[in-house]
C-alpha cells in the first residue's frame, strides 16, 4: 500500500515537474506571444509582461495558465485576444481593451468555444464588443473581472458576458457596465451568478432565456436601460439581490416572463419605474422583499397563476399592484406588510382586521390612460380612489391581502 | 409703507387665528411624523396638506382679514398717502405671516426629527418652497376676491369657489379631456394644462422628487425631458413667477381705481 501512495506521490511530482514556464517581454528570450504558445506543451504557464499589440486573436489548443504580469493586450479596434478552443484553461490578471466592434463576427476579448473547465480571473476588459463570449462550454469560473464596454446604442454594443448552451458556470464579484446587456444566458443551465454588480447597461443588466435551475445571489443591478429580464426558464433562484433605479417607459426591475417553479426571496427593489413585472408566470414564490418607492410595486397580467405573494414590505410605491384583468387567477397576497394600510388591528395580533385592495382606481386610470399619471398625488386621485373603495366596479376585487401587516417586517 | 407693513404684520401675527393656523400645522406635523417617522412618508402626507390646505386656509384668513381692514384701509385712505403703498403693504403682511406660521409649524418639528439629514431634505425644501410660494399666490387672490366683491358673503363664497376649481374642478376636466382626446398626443397639453393653475404646478414640482419612477415610466419625449432633467426645474420657476404677478396685479388695478 505504502509502495503505491509513493508511486503516486512520484508521479504527481513528475507530472508536476513537466509543466514548464515561458514568460513573455520585450527583453526576455520568448518576445512574442505566438512564439510562447507554439513552444509550450500542455499545461504549461506562460507569463506575460508589457504591453502586445494584435492584429488577430490567439487560439489556445491546449490546457494552459496564461498569467499577466502587468500586462496590457490592445486589440487596436481589429480584433478579440483569446480564442479557447482547450480544456483547463486559465486566464488570469490581465488587462485586454480595443476590440472594436463587428457586424460580422461575435467579436469578444475572450471566447470560449466547446471547452471545458476554464477560468477566467482578475481581468480588466476595457472598450470591447463581447467582453467574454462561451457556447457550448461546461465548467467555466468567471471571477473578480471587469468590463467595461464601449457602446453607446444598442446597434454598436454586445453582451459584457454572453453565455449560450453552456452548463455549470459560476459567474463571481463581476462588474460589467456599458454594455448592451451585461450579462447574458441562453441555454445556460446549473449556473450560479453570485455577488456580481451589472449597471449602466444600454438594455438589459442581466438578460436570462431558456436557462433553468439557475441561482442568482447577492447582485446588483443598477440604472441598467431595462432592468433584468427572466424569460422562458423554470427552477431559478433570486435572493438578496438589488434592482435599482432602473427608470423608463419599458424598463423593470424584474421582468418575468413564462418562468415557472421558481424562488424569489429577500430581493430588494428599489425606485424602478416597474418592480416586477409578471406575464405567464406560474407557481412563484415572491417571499421577503423590500419593494421601496417605485412607480410600480408590481404589474401582473391576467395569464399569471398560483403565485404566492406573502411577507414582502411594500414601501412608498407609487402604485402598489396593478393588473388590468378583472380575474386575478389565484395569486395569493397574504400577510404583506402596505404602507398605503389604513386598518386598524383590535386583537392585536399584528395582522390587520380590514382586507388591503392594493390595486386602486387611479392605477386602472393611469393603466387606461397613460398620460393622466401627471395627476399623481392630487385631490382628484383620492377622491376617485375613495369612490372606488366604496363601491369598486373597475378593480378587480379578488386581487386582496385578506391579512395585512400592521408593521413592516425587518429583513436582514 | 413701511409702516403700513410693520402695523400689518404686528396686527396679524398677534391674531389668533393666524396662531390657530400655525398651530393646526405644528400639531398635524408632528403627529404624523411621530406616527409614521419615515421620512418619505411623511412628506407625501404633509404634501396633501401643502398643496391644498394652505391654499384653503390662506383665501379663508386673507377674505376673512380683508374684510375686517376694509374699512379702516378706507379710512387711512382719506390721509395722504399713496394707495400703492397701502394695499401693497397689506399684501406683503398677510403673506409673510401666513408664511411665518407656515415655516414654524411645519418647520420645526421636521427640523427637530432631523430631516436635513436624511436622504429626503431635498424634497422638503421643495416642500417648503411650494409652500411658501402658494401663500403668496392665494393671498393675493383673497384680497383681490375682498377689493373686487363688497358684500363678504359673497366674497367668502368666491373664494371658496376659487379654492374648490383649483383643488378639484381643474383636474376633473383636465381628466375629461383626457379621455376625451385619448387618440391625439397629449403631452405638451398635459403640461401646459399643469402649469395653468398653481396648485397642480406646485403638486408637479414635488411629484418630480417622489415619484419620479412612475413619470418616466409614461411613453413620451417631452415628459421625459420635463422630469428627466432640470429643464422641467424652469418652466415650473417661470409658471410661480407669472401665477406670483397675476394676483397682485389684478389687486393693484381694482384697489387703484376703486371708489369706497
Amino acid at each position: 500500500m505504502k509502495k503505491i501512495f509513493l508511486f503516486c506521490f512520484l508521479a504527481i511530482l513528475t507530472i508536476k515537474s513537466r509543466a514548464g514556464k515561458i514568460q513573455v517581454c520585450a527583453s526576455c528570450e520568448v518576445q512574442t506571444i505566438e512564439k510562447a504558445l507554439q513552444q509550450a506543451k500542455p499545461y504549461d504557464t506562460i507569463l506575460l509582461r508589457g504591453t502586445f499589440r494584435l492584429d488577430s486573436a490567439y487560439t489556445i489548443t491546449m490546457p494552459l495558465s496564461i498569467i499577466g504580469q502587468q500586462a496590457v493586450l490592445d486589440g487596436q479596434g481589429k480584433t478579440g485576444m483569446w480564442v479557447i478552443h482547450a480544456n483547463h484553461v486559465l486566464i488570469r490578471d490581465l488587462i485586454l481593451q480595443h476590440t472594436g466592434m463587428s457586424y460580422v463576427e461575435d467579436r469578444a476579448a475572450i471566447s470560449i468555444s466547446k471547452s471545458n473547465h476554464i477560468s477566467i480571473i482578475d481581468v480588466k476588459i476595457i472598450q470591447s464588443f463581447f467582453g467574454i463570449y462561451a457556447y457550448q462550454s461546461k465548467h467555466i469560473l468567471i471571477e473578480r473581472n471587469f468590463f467595461d464596454g464601449s457602446g453607446s446604442s444598442e446597434f454598436n454594443a454586445a453582451n459584457g458576458i454572453h453565455l449560450w448552451y453552456c452548463d455549470s458556470v459560476n459567474l463571481i464579484d463581476n462588474i460589467v457596465q456599458h454594455h448592451r446587456d451585461g450579462i447574458y444566458l441562453e441555454f445556460t443551465h446549473n449556473s450560479e451568478i453570485r455577488n456580481n454588480i451589472s449597471s449602466n447597461n444600454i438594455r438589459y443588466g442581466m438578460h436570462f432565456m431558456f436557462s433553468n435551475n439557475d441561482a442568482y445571489i447577492g447582485n446588483t443591478f443598477q440604472s441598467n436601460g431595462a432592468g433584468v429580464a427572466v424569460m422562458y426558464s423554470h427552477h431559478i433562484q433570486m435572493k438578496k439581490n438589488t434592482f435599482s433605479r432602473n427608470h423608463g417607459p419599458n424598463a423593470y426591475g424584474l421582468l418575468l416572463k413564462e418562468i415557472h417553479d421558481s424562488e424569489i426571496k429577500q430581493n430588494y427593489f428599489v425606485e424602478n419605474t416597474v418592480g416586477i413585472f409578471m406575464e405567464e408566470c406560474t407557481r412563484l414564490n415572491i417571499i421577503g422583499n423590500n419593494i421601496q418607492s417605485n412607480g410600480w410595486a408590481m404589474r401582473i397580467t391576467g395569464s399569471s397563476s398560483n403565485n404566492e405573494i406573502t411577507q414582502n414590505n411594500f414601501l412608498q410605491n407609487s402604485f402598489d399592484v396593478a393588473s388590468l384583468t378583472a380575474n386575478v387567477q389565484d395569486n395569493r397576497f397574504y400577510e404583506n406588510y402596505w404602507s398605503d394600510y389604513r386598518g386598524y388591528d383590535l386583537n392585536g395580533d399584528n395582522i390587520g382586521d380590514v382586507p388591503f385592495h392594493p390595486m386602486r382606481m387611479f392605477a386602472y386610470v393611469v393603466m387606461r390612460y397613460d398620460i393622466s399619471v401627471i395627476l399623481l398625488r392630487s385631490l382628484l386621485e383620492s377622491l376617485l380612489n375613495i369612490a372606488e373603495s366604496v363601491i369598486p366596479i373597475v378593480t378587480p376585487s379578488k386581487l386582496v391581502d385578506l391579512a395585512p401587516l400592521m408593521k413592516p417586517i425587518q429583513h436582514d | 409703507m413701511r409702516k403700513i407693513l410693520q402695523y400689518g404684520f404686528i396686527d396679524l401675527l398677534r391674531s389668533k387665528w393666524m396662531m390657530g393656523y400655525g398651530i393646526v400645522f405644528f400639531c398635524l406635523t408632528s403627529t404624523i411624523l411621530y406616527l409614521i417617522g419615515d421620512f418619505k412618508q411623511v412628506i407625501i402626507s404633509m404634501m396633501y396638506l401643502v398643496l391644498y390646505l394652505i391654499p384653503l386656509l390662506s383665501v379663508i384668513l386673507g377674505i376673512m382679514y380683508g374684510y375686517q381692514i376694509r374699512e379702516y384701509i378706507a379710512w387711512v385712505l382719506s390721509h395722504p398717502v399713496s394707495r400703492k403703498n397701502v394695499f401693497m403693504g397689506y399684501y406683503l403682511s398677510l403673506s409673510l405671516v401666513l408664511i411665518i406660521y407656515f415655516l414654524i409649524g411645519m418647520g420645526i418639528p421636521f427640523l427637530i426629527a432631523g430631516v436635513l439629514h436624511s436622504t429626503s431634505a431635498d424634497a422638503f425644501a421643495f416642500l417648503l418652497i411650494a409652500g411658501i410660494v402658494l401663500c403668496f399666490i392665494f393671498s393675493g387672490i383673497a384680497l383681490w376676491v375682498v377689493f373686487g366683491f363688497d358684500h363678504k358673503l359673497l366674497g367668502l363664497g368666491m373664494g371658496l369657489l376659487i379654492w374648490l376649481g383649483m383643488a378639484v374642478l381643474y383636474d376633473v376636466f383636465f381628466l375629461i379631456a383626457v379621455i376625451a382626446y385619448q387618440d391625439y398626443p397629449l403631452e405638451i397639453f398635459a403640461i401646459v394644462a399643469s402649469m395653468l393653475n398653481p396648485v397642480d404646478l406646485s403638486r408637479i414640482l414635488l411629484i418630480a422628487h417622489l415619484d419620479l419612477s412612475a413619470l418616466l415610466g409614461y411613453t413620451g419625449a417631452v415628459i421625459k425631458s420635463f422630469f428627466g432633467t432640470n429643464g422641467g426645474l424652469i418652466w415650473i420657476c417661470a409658471g410661480y413667477l407669472i401665477w406670483l404677478i397675476i394676483p397682485v396685479w389684478r389687486y393693484m388695478h381694482i384697489t387703484s381705481k376703486k371708489d369706497f
